[in-house]
């Protein structure tokens, strides 16, 4: 098992390299002149060339490539051209509204799909499997921002209220922190509940059908823990999988999500910066993101193990 | 004069026959603009606040001993500044850095008169007008207790007016000879030659005074800084918040009337309307959306309307560069200027309404082609046939006859709005005639790029206009300069753009002015379009909100009070 993780930790190091290539050059193919954004479009002559003289944007691409990974490395992302702010500063101040939401959003749905799903599975073809299925449809189907934009209007239409829009740590008021999550959560978590609860119900409805299962049931074990002991578990493994695939839907979903709701997180923060070219940072979350999102299936690949003793790593 | 400017309008449908009564019946001079009235001025269901008008400035008898500071105002915007240092941007600064700041002089909101700011009143002129002496107020002090001295005010002036700063408002001071503080309260500015905007454009919101070797400290574009306005920020977060309270040490010991602002970021419009009704925030200003007003207007009685005249102006640019087809020809351009339905653009691309503008936007009243005088020219009359017939014939002669293509530069983001809904509506007006617009679409720095390259054959723009007829017509189409998107060049236009600054009557100037109209008429480097009634929605616990007339905000919240 060592060996595996440390294979697919090293394995990291070639995708992360892609990604800061593709991000870096894709960025400078872009249509916009950097120093033009950032000084403002009256800007003089003499005053972008300083601009991009100290940002050493006079440099081929190859050299400021290099010199922006040769900093990578060293775990330095550099400074925001907007802000002259730390960007792995800015990140680490952003992180935890964007990991808060995406925890509470993978909770949120995971709460939903789990009893959807089996339920669904178990009563197949009843009323209540019809409904958990319209659920799930609705959840793909609708696309997130419609969900956001009509949670934050209608109630304010309606009742005059809207949930709190604006940020509060969660240190200095739980309450209201939590509560300016919920709807955000259940918005970004929709369409993964849906995703989720289809995937339950379809794997559940196969493992039921196996020889096992029918085994079991003629050793007379009651429904419940059939389902639960036998069927669930082994159902879980491609559920696993997706879920894990899923959580870059919802990475790319807070961009949105933190848009309407004025969460600061990492997605808001990735969007302002693409807004005005702010490159460094641009590269930093990027880079930051795909990280977070390979380490989280490289630990859902290990979770594989422990949910099925049949896998081994080696 | 200020309380009878706003003519407030709530909940009624506009229309624009009533719109042009109104008008009609308005009297000539900056301080009537209260023309935007149109009937059903219902102060009655507004709660009194001792003015009569529902949303004036608070009484001027008030004591300074009698203030009771109370409540937080709550503002948002869709974008946040980059950084704090009006002196280096045009745009978003000026969302979050001049209720921080003063100046020497500062326009009354409705833009009628210059008020002393930290000057003591407006400055001495010598008879060729080639200097100006300000008397500072007495005991001015930076918010730290430190004092305000005419040291900084030539500092500041020295950094706008220096070429290696490269400020876009560089041109406001003037053809600076040099500035002379002779002691602590009294500042000489020399010009080179005589610079009649000097004044006004003092007064504009980006002319904000720093404390002397600010920028020296804290490098340009700043981060955090320190002004001598109403308020001081207390926290900020960038692009997420700012909270200001009240400057102990501010000129004014009445003001602020409040114990604090509060201005987020929203950048869902949507989130905002639905902020502003649920009284999260307390106004949203200058809306052209008719729909988003009454949904708005509908879903909470306690929010009031104020319509107002603006004096942003919306064009459609051509790239008039020398020896670039088509715009280089003056008759395709005039061709354009007669097939834009300026009527239809306004209904589909501002549903509140408006009129039609000349080179001057008709908000600037004091300098804009009137109306009824305006409507009889090409491109404006209202009934179009004969224009159209007349830009077929200019079309041929120019060897258009069987249509052309554009390249029209737009872009997207919700707070340029404007640039697309103008091009689709343009490019549906032009397609009639063989025209066609091919949406050259991309974010702001593309369009940015494409401004600052020429190219483009054409855009529409929205320009946020300003104080200062100088600044809508001088840096739009003089030669070579930054503001002249279109590359337009003409020698006897730039002769009159060049003498309206120096002329020093008035009555002459003004006369200059409506001349220089009537050469960009003739030339049309850009079809100057129509403009709307703008709607600021407040909610009625503030009072004496000012809504912006320019992009200048420096005087939104300077008479503002919280009335729960």
């Amino acid at each position: 098992m060592t060996t595996y993780i440390i294979r697919r930790l090293v394995m990291i190091i070639p995708v992360l390299f892609g990604v800061t290539l593709i991000t870096f050059f894709a960025m400078r193919v872009a249509p916009g002149d950097l120093a033009q954004v950032q000084l403002g479009e009256y800007a003089t002559e003499e005053a972008l060339a300083v601009f991009r003289e100290e940002h050493g944007l006079e440099d081929p691409l190859p050299i400021q490539y290099v010199r922006w990974v040769s900093d990578l490395v060293q775990l330095d992302l550099g400074e925001s051209y907007r802000t002259n702010a730390s960007v792995r500063g800015e990140i680490f101040d952003r992180i935890p509204v964007t990991f808060q939401l995406t925890a509470f959003a993978l909770v949120f749905s995971l709460a939903i799909a789990f009893p959807a799903g089996v339920i669904s599975a178990v009563r197949q073809d009843t009323f209540i499997d019809y409904l958990a299925r319209i659920f799930a449809m609705a959840g793909l189907a609708i696309p997130l921002f419609v969900i956001a934009s009509l949670m934050i209007t209608l109630p304010a239409i309606w009742f005059g209220w809207t949930p709190p829009i604006r940020y509060t740590a969660f240190t200095d008021d739980p309450l209201a922190n939590v509560t300016h999550f919920i709807l955000p959560a259940i918005a970004l978590g929709a369409s993964l509940a849906g995703t989720t609860t289809r995937m339950i119900r379809s794997q559940l409805l196969e493992v039921m059908r196996q020889d096992y299962i029918r085994t079991a049931r003629a050793k007379g074990l009651s429904e419940r823990p059939i389902v639960a002991a036998h069927a669930l578990r082994n159902a879980m493994i491609p559920v696993l999988t997706v879920v894990g695939l899923q959580l870059g839907v919802l990475i790319g979903g807070t961009i949105i999500i933190e848009q309407i709701f004025s969460l600061p997180g990492i997605g808001r923060l990735l969007w302002e910066s693409v807004d005005l070219r702010d490159y460094p940072m641009i590269q930093g979350v990027v880079v930051f993101m795909c990280f977070v999102y390979v380490f989280v299936n490289l630990c859902i690949d290990i979770a594989y193990a422990w949910i099925d003793p049949r896998i081994r790593y080696s | 004069m200020y309380r009878n400017y706003w003519l407030r309008r709530a909940r009624s449908p506009f229309s624009r026959r009533r719109m042009l009564q109104g008008s009609a019946a308005m009297g000539v001079g900056a301080g009537s603009l209260a023309f935007v009235g149109c009937g059903n001025d219902d102060d009655d269901d507004a709660p009194a606040n001792g003015n009569g008008n529902g949303n004036g400035a608070p009484e001027a008898t008030r004591d300074p001993g009698d203030i009771e500071r109370q409540g937080i105002i709550n503002f948002a915007h869709t974008a946040d500044a980059d950084h704090l240092d009006p002196h280096l941007d045009t745009a978003w600064t000026m969302v979050v850095a001049p209720h921080t700041h003063a100046k020497l002089l500062r326009w009354s909101p409705d833009i009628s008169e210059i008020l002393p700011d930290l000057a003591e009143g407006l400055p001495e002129m010598n008879d060729d007008g080639l200097e100006y002496t300000f008397t500072l107020r007495p005991d001015l002090q930076w918010p730290d207790g430190s004092p305000l001295t005419s040291a900084d005010i030539a500092y500041s002036y020295n950094r706008i007016a220096g070429e290696e700063l490269g400020s876009p408002h560089r041109y406001k001071a003037g053809p600076l000879a040099g500035i002379d503080t002779p002691d602590d309260r009294t500042v000489v500015f020399r010009l080179e030659e005589p610079f009649v905007p000097f004044v006004s454009f003092a007064a504009t919101g980006w002319m904000i005074i720093l404390p002397e070797g600010w920028a020296d400290d804290h490098g340009d574009r700043f981060q955090d800084s320190m002004g001598a306005g109403p308020y001081m920020i207390d926290q900020r977060q960038s692009t997420v918040s700012t909270q200001y309270v009240p400057n102990p040490n501010y000129y004014d010991g009445e003001r602020p009337f409040v114990e604090g602002m509060d201005f987020r970021i929203i950048p869902d419009a949507s989130t905002m309307d639905a902020a502003l009704i649920s009284g999260d925030i307390d106004v949203i200003p200058a809306l052209t959306d008719r729909g988003r007003v009454d949904n708005i207007l509908n879903s909470n009685p306690d929010i009031e309307d104020i319509e107002h005249p603006s004096h942003h102006w919306n064009m459609f640019i051509m790239n008039c560069e020398e020896g670039r087809e088509p715009f280089d020809d003056v008759r395709v351009r005039r061709a354009m200027n007669l097939l834009i339905d300026r009527e239809l653009y306004q209904a589909i691309v501002h549903s509140t309404g408006g009129q039609p503008s000349g080179p001057v936007t008709w908000g600037f009243e004091q300098y804009a082609i009137p109306q009824d005088d305006l409507v009889q020219r090409p491109g404006y009359r209202p009934d179009k046939e004969e224009d159209i017939q007349e830009a077929m014939d200019l079309l041929s002669a120019a060897g258009y006859e069987d249509g052309l293509q554009l390249d029209c530069a737009t872009t997207t983001p919700a707070a340029h709005a404007t640039y697309n809904a103008g091009a689709l509506a343009i490019q549906d007006q032009l397609a009639e005639y063989g025209i066609e617009l091919v949406l050259g679409t991309t974010d702001m720095a593309g369009i940015q790029e494409k401004r600052a390259d020429g190219n483009f054959d054409c855009m529409v723009y929205v320009n946020g206009g300003s104080q200062e007829i100088d600044e809508h017509i001088y840096g739009p189409n003089r030669t070579g300069e930054a503001r002249n998107v279109n590359r337009f060049s003409n020698a006897e236009l730039d002769e009159m753009l060049d003498r309206q600054r120096v002329t020093l009557d008035e009555e002459e100037r003004t006369e200059l002015i409506m001349e220089i109209q009537e050469k960009l008429l003739e030339e049309v480097p850009t079809a100057w379009l129509a403009d709307p009634f703008y709607h600021s929605l407040v909610n009625r616990r503030l009072r004496g909100y000012n809504p912006y007339l320019v992009w200048d905000r420096s005087s939104e919240f300077i008479d503002a009070y919280i009335e729960e």
